[in-house]
């Protein structure tokens, strides 16, 4: 019984063959809903994979502690004037919560910086020592900052290579200086380059002071408004967060009935939220491919009860001659299946080459899964066999007589 | 093959009264009726045939005599209402689609008035298809297709589309494609009936020598009394009934009735 797949199969492929334009035709259903399931789906799955690698990228399994003002009635615009967070909280954090490793305060904020020959305005950070190892940031030139600085309050700071190129042109910055409305500052080191943020900042337009003269002498106030901490790991995360809204509730005094008078929020978060984006972007693409696919099928389903009723002569000599209800049956379903499964292969090579192209015109690396192929091509010919049932049925169905008279 | 020696010579020798024969088609109180809505029409109507091994016979009729239908059923594509139908001893009134599907490709050689090739295939590929479905393997199929169209003097034509072929070329075709099998009964219906004179001789002649040579049992369906001429035997058939079983002048029976004319004094229903 396995030679008459082979001889069905080969009937059909010579079928096809003689109605070449055709088959190309009810092909192009398949190889549209293919192709483009492959290319969005890997692109889609690229995407995610670079923002992810851009979101790990930000920092050691990064926490921040935003502070959140709870007082009703009071908009917050700008740059808050107070904070519930303060320096001791962050050093309170790095010693008492064992999931966190590193805690500093930060404060940020745009400034116009000037330089000898230019000026430019720049976010700055105001942070302790620790900020460059919680960043996972290098130093490419002269020193990182450093405890004493911070103690010491002295006057120096780090410098992102944007900043020092928008500043200093192609003259080294090291040990130059930089003024700050009244302050001056001296460069002491050049951070690595960090490349583009995954909300399109860039990450080395950036200058790095210590944090007591970011909130004594440029920003005016006392208590930083942000804590950046480092989870002991990747795990610890969400442990972490636990410890630090414990210890802080506690701290800040908030009694069962207050709501926090801070937001904790990590990288994980994002890197969750750009998982599920993409994942459901990905459902989104698989469900419009689906039915490109059953459009496609539908065609197929179209062009075959066309072929059935084209080829009742043939079908009916065929009977004649002594070919089974079976025979003729699986001649037609394997005619389908061919045409879809031709059809998936052409989509195929199709999309992983349209899938590359489009990723590199974007930017990004095209995450192609054997898995994603394998399933389009099952889809294709499965989606085959499933419309030619019919037309397949309706030939076998035919009566010898009728079907030998036919014209 | 019996008596191989003897049907060599011509004129032919009689399959006819030759008791010692194998039946090969035996048809008891043969029935046929369709349901067309209210009136059911009874095509044919009690027919006792027997047809030995070997004989080369044809049944004669005009339109709506039964012809059709006896041919049909002979040809295994359609079973009786009543009665039955015995080919080669298999009785065919019980059998499923595809039982009856297998008997045509085992047992059954058919030949048609169009020829019912197909189209688009060569002619090898058409004497191929009935061992397609026969499951002979394909070395062995392009083989004994190849030799079939030598047998019918077309071998150089092997690669031709039907298209490609005059009327009796294709016919010649058709011959060989029911050759392959090795069938029992070689049934030809009109086999002439698209050909001028002379190809209609050249085909007759084929028959005849499947006859002599071979000793197939070759049942043909016509209306022509110049074709039935060429057999041992003619069955009549007249509304669903037989008017006439003879031999040929050939065999020393009269002359073969003109169906023709007898279509003419059929009375108006």
């Amino acid at each position: 019984m396995f030679a008459l797949w082979i001889e069905c199969f080969k009937m059909g492929l010579r079928e096809l063959w003689r109605h070449r334009l055709r088959s190309f035709l009810t092909m192009i259903g398949m190889i549209m809903g293919v192709s483009v399931v492959i290319i969005c789906v890997s692109v889609v799955q690229g995407v995610k994979d670079s923002l992810i690698g851009d979101i790990r990228k930000a920092g050691k399994n990064m926490m921040f502690v935003f502070t959140e003002d709870t007082r009703k009635g009071i908009g917050t615009i700008g740059i808050q004037a107070n904070t519930n967070l303060s320096r001791d909280d962050a050093e309170a954090i790095e010693i008492e919560c064992d999931g966190v490793s590193m805690a500093s305060g930060v404060q940020g904020s745009n400034v116009l910086i000037v330089s000898d020959t230019n000026t430019a305005t720049v976010p700055i950070t105001g942070a302790d020592h620790k900020y460059t190892a919680i960043r996972n940031w290098g130093i490419e030139q002269g020193r990182d900052l450093e405890p004493f600085d911070l103690i010491a309050s002295r006057r120096v700071c780090l410098i992102g290579q944007t900043t020092m190129r928008e500043l200093f042109g192609d003259r080294n910055a090291i040990n130059r200086t930089v003024r700050i409305g009244r302050i001056n500052l001296k460069i002491v080191g050049v951070l690595e380059p960090k490349g583009v943020n995954p909300l399109g900042m860039d990450e080395d337009n950036a200058l790095i002071v210590p944090l007591p003269i970011m909130l004594r002498d440029i920003m005016n106030r006392r208590e930083p408004d942000a804590i950046l901490c480092s989870a002991k790991s990747d795990d610890d995360v969400e442990f972490a967060v636990q410890q630090i809204t414990q210890l802080l509730r506690q701290r800040h005094k908030l009694g069962d009935a207050d709501r926090n008078d801070f937001r904790v929020s990590t990288l994980k978060e994002k890197e969750e939220q750009a998982r599920t984006i993409s994942n459901q972007m990905t459902l989104l693409m698989f469900f419009l491919a689906l039915v490109s696919l059953m459009v496609g099928g539908v065609g197929i389903m179209n062009i075959m009860l066309v072929s059935v009723t084209e080829r009742t002569r043939e079908i009916g000599i065929r009977m004649a001659i002594g070919a089974s209800t079976k025979a003729i049956n699986r001649q037609f379903l394997i005619e389908a299946a061919v045409i879809s499964t031709a059809g998936g292969t052409v989509g195929i090579v199709l999309g992983v080459s349209g899938a590359a192209y489009i990723s590199s015109a974007i930017g990004v690396q095209p995450l192609m899964s054997p898995t994603i192929v394998a399933i389009a091509f099952v889809f294709s010919a499965g989606v085959g066999v499933l419309f030619g049932l019919l037309p397949a049925r309706r030939a076998a169905g035919l009566n010898p007589i009728d079907a030998l008279r036919h014209d | 093959m019996p008596d191989a020696p003897a049907i060599h010579s011509a004129p032919i020798v009689s399959t006819i009264d030759d008791p010692s024969r194998p039946i090969t088609v035996k048809l008891r109180d043969l029935h046929k009726t369709y349901d067309s809505g209210a009136n059911a029409v009874h095509a044919v109507r009690g027919l006792n045939v027997d047809i030995p091994e070997g004989q080369y016979i044809s049944i004669m009729g005009a339109s709506g005599s039964g012809k059709s239908t006896l041919l049909n059923i002979l040809g295994a594509l359609d079973v009786p209402s009543k009665g039955t139908y015995h080919l080669a001893g298999k009785l065919t009134s019980k059998q499923s689609r595809d039982e009856l599907a297998a008997l045509r490709n085992e047992y059954i050689g058919f030949i048609f008035q169009n020829f019912n090739l197909l189209t688009r295939s060569t002619a090898v590929e058409n004497v191929e298809l009935p061992m397609v479905y026969a499951g002979v393997p394909t070395r062995k199929r392009r083989a004994a297709a190849l030799a079939a169209l030598d047998k019918v003097g077309l071998a150089d034509r092997a690669n031709h589309l039907p298209s490609e072929m005059s009327g009796g070329q294709q016919q010649r075709v058709a011959i060989a494609r029911s050759l392959v099998n090795t069938p029992r009964v070689l049934l030809a219906d009109e086999p002439t009936g698209n050909l001028d004179t002379h190809t209609s001789g050249e085909i007759m002649k084929i028959l005849d020598e499947l006859h002599t040579k071979d000793g197939l049992t070759i049942i043909i369906v016509t209306h022509d009394p110049g074709v039935a001429e060429f057999t041992e035997r003619v069955v009549v058939l007249r509304d669903g009934h037989i008017i006439a079983d003879q031999a040929t002048p050939r065999c020393g029976g009269p002359a073969v009735p003109d169906v023709r004319a007898l279509s003419m004094s059929i009375p108006e229903a």
